[in-house]
């Protein structure tokens, strides 16, 4: 570097002709480059965001010439007429009249349709009662009605005995045998025949009659619990039971239906 | 099915109440969750209402005999008598059901009546009513003349008592009627005797100038069949209660011991040793028809029938060294061991079929001072509950005919006693005084 710095000063009378040169050839070379871009705009138009149609292999259809329901942005233009002179609407159409018929004109005797008779309903009379059913042991088994239910609350002289409320007169007349009825079975009732693991407070609901030699019978699972042992003790105790003794002299039906509910008390 | 017809009953309980409809017979709702609690019973002194000189013994005699007969039933919290109010009502009209229903008494019951005297007969009025009900509260009226006496009061307080134990025990006959016939010493050998079930009126039946065991009365109180030492061994015999003699029975030659009633009356069940070796044999009530039905090695004594069916036999057997409870058909098939262990004796079915009552000594054996214990088993679990403890050697139990009893021979120091007890243990009292008693036998009615 040191060395040629002199030489550079020393051509002095040449530096003119050379930044001449110099110039133009700068000035030919931005020509260029702005006649490159000016042609090649020319030739290519916008190719960033122009929507220019194409030709190649791939096809695009706009989409709203599809069929597609899709909202349009601006309503369908109506038909107008093709010409602001219409024609004049046509002439109303002449009413006709007929003609009057002639004095020795035999009408034709109009073909007369059957009517069909018409089908008087029926009274509606209620269906025929069934038989009555024969009297049997087995009551109708449901809830009634509240209302129809007449209570009446007996007096509770134990902890553990129900709190008996009656609605017919074999309980008003006859607790005592109730008493019996429920003192036998729970007697019978093997505590030990229940599974552990059956949660306190299960109930499992017997029914049965007590015939008149308060002998029981009919003994079946009225509503039974979650526990199939608690079940099946509830029932044991029931046909482990010989009797009840004897049905009251003053009750006069055959026999009494009964509904017994076993409660777990839980494992103790 | 018309209104007038149709009988509806609702029972609604404290737990779930709920209606219910009812059919052409009334429905009852009732339940347990904790067990039955006993009746609370009150027996009010019967009014004496007559002034014959004999009446006021009898009437003493009648009480304390009916307030037992209650007591022992088994079923009853009875009303002490100092809680009673203080009129004894003779008839239904001077019944105050209030009074009795209300503190200190608290009945649910009462039993009340008069006894008179009149002549040579006795006459007393019985009524029971449901204290808790004044609608309607008889359930019971019964009225009873007899010869005046002792024994017939003590037997019209006896019927009455069954009479309310029938009604309110749901039917199974009470026990104040029935008898136990056991061995006893007391007149110097040992005879059978018989008392009443509360241990009055004892009295022997044989006086044979031998020993005789293991009585057993028939299903139809005429007969005894027991066991007697004769000339040529001990044999079955059989005594007429109502001829007052011996009768024929076709006994087996040998030693024949433990003779047991079906509950029909046509079978007997016992053990002979024909070849050496105690077997069980069946025969029929007089003797024929002799059937073995064990052929084990080993003795097998001490047979009962399950009363229930008479198609089960269960007895004592030492076929596997020390004596064990075994049951079988009584055909001799199905052979069950019922005990597990120790030294199981004297088998006694109970009258619904359920149980058997044996004595047990669970630790017998040297060096184990296991005492022998009456137990129960439930035949179908084979689950066993000790019914006494630490009272001496139990032995010989025997089911009373309503099942909430058992008597049995207890041997405590100074000899044998006859003792019973509720089948749960409780209660127990002695029924015969001093010693030399054994091998009881409860009667069936």
């Amino acid at each position: 570097m040191a060395r040629s710095q002199p030489d550079i000063l020393d051509e002095k009378e040449g530096l003119g002709s050379q930044i001449a040169q110099s110039t133009l050839l700068h000035g030919l070379v931005v020509g260029l480059i702005l006649g490159y871009g000016y042609m090649h705009n020319m030739l290519h138009g916008s190719e960033w965001g122009a929507n220019a149609f194409q030709q190649g292999a791939i096809q695009a259809t706009l989409v709203s010439t599809a069929a597609l329901p899709l909202p349009q942005d601006h309503p369908p233009t109506e038909n107008v007429l093709a010409t602001e002179t219409p024609s004049v609407a046509p002439a109303l159409e002449e009413q006709k009249t007929e003609p009057l018929p002639l004095p020795e004109a035999v009408p034709i005797p109009e073909k007369q349709t059957p009517v069909k008779p018409q089908i008087k309903p029926k009274p509606q009379t209620p269906p025929p009662h069934p038989a009555a059913p024969p009297k049997q042991n087995k009551a109708n088994y449901g809830e009634a009605a509240p209302a129809n239910v007449p209570r009446a609350t007996a007096s509770n002289n134990t902890a553990n005995s129900p709190q008996a409320e009656t609605g017919g007169d074999f309980g008003s007349r006859f607790g005592w045998y109730v008493d019996v009825i429920k003192r036998k079975v729970a007697q019978d009732w093997y505590l030990q025949e229940v599974q552990p693991s059956t949660p306190a407070g299960a109930t499992v609901y017997v029914q049965f009659t007590v015939a008149r030699d308060g002998t029981p019978g009919s003994v079946t699972l009225a509503t039974p619990s979650s526990s199939p042992s608690l079940n099946s003790s509830c029932l044991h105790a029931v046909q482990r039971v010989d009797t009840f003794g004897p049905l009251p002299a003053g009750y006069n039906e055959n026999s009494l239906n009964v509904l017994y509910h076993c409660t777990y008390p839980g494992s103790r | 099915m018309t209104p007038r017809r149709r009988s509806t009953l609702f029972f609604i309980f404290l737990l779930l109440p709920l209606g219910w409809r009812a059919g052409a017979q009334d429905w009852v709702r009732t339940g347990t969750n904790l067990g039955a609690a006993r009746i609370r019973l009150a027996a009010a002194d019967f009014n004496p209402s007559s002034a014959d000189a004999q009446t006021p013994a009898l009437k003493t005699t009648f009480d304390s005999t009916f307030y037992n007969d209650l007591n022992n039933a088994g079923i009853f919290d009875m009303v002490s008598k100092s809680m009673a109010p203080p009129l004894m009502p003779a008839s239904p009209q001077q019944m105050n059901l209030a009074a009795w229903a209300a503190a200190p008494s608290n009945a649910a019951m009462v039993a009340f009546g008069s006894i008179a005297v009149t002549g040579d007969r006795v006459a007393v009025y019985g009524w029971l009513f449901d204290a808790k009900n004044p609608e309607s509260p008889q359930i019971l009226g019964k009225q009873y003349n007899e010869a005046a006496s002792q024994d017939n009061a003590r037997l019209i307080a006896h019927r009455f008592a069954d009479e309310i134990i029938t009604r309110l025990g749901g039917g199974i006959p009470g026990i104040a009627e029935t008898h136990i016939y056991y061995v006893s010493a007391r007149g110097g050998n040992k005879e059978v005797w018989q008392m009443d079930y509360d241990g009055q009126g004892p009295h022997p039946i044989t006086h044979l100038g031998t020993i005789s065991l293991s009585p057993r009365v028939s299903p139809d109180n005429d007969r005894v069949a027991f066991a007697s030492l004769g000339r040529q061994g001990w044999s079955i015999r059989m005594y007429s209660l109502l001829l007052g003699r011996l009768v024929s029975f076709n006994s087996l030659v040998g030693n024949t011991l433990s003779p047991a009633w079906s509950s029909d009356g046509a079978k007997l069940a016992f053990s002979a040793s024909r070849s050496g070796d105690p077997e069980i044999f069946t025969s029929d009530a007089n003797g024929g028809n002799l059937k073995q039905v064990t052929t084990f090695r080993g003795p097998d004594v001490s047979p009962t029938w399950n009363p229930k069916t008479n198609s089960q036999i269960a007895w004592c057997s030492g076929r596997t060294g020390l004596p064990q409870i075994y049951m079988m058909d009584s055909d001799g098939t199905s052979v069950q061991r019922m005990t597990d262990g120790g030294y199981a004796t004297s088998p006694s079915w109970s009258p619904n079929g359920q149980f058997l009552a044996f004595a047990w000594n669970r630790k017998y054996g040297p060096g184990a001072p296991g005492g022998q214990d009456i137990y129960i088993m439930d035949i179908a679990s084979k689950r066993w509950t000790q019914l006494t403890h630490d009272a001496g050697r139990q032995d010989f139990p025997s089911w009373s005919p309503d099942g909430r009893h058992i008597v049995f021979q207890r041997e405590n120091g100074g000899g044998s006693e006859i003792w019973t007890m509720l089948s749960d243990g409780t209660e127990q009292h002695r029924l015969t005084p001093g010693s030399g008693s054994s091998m009881p036998n409860w009667s069936w009615k």
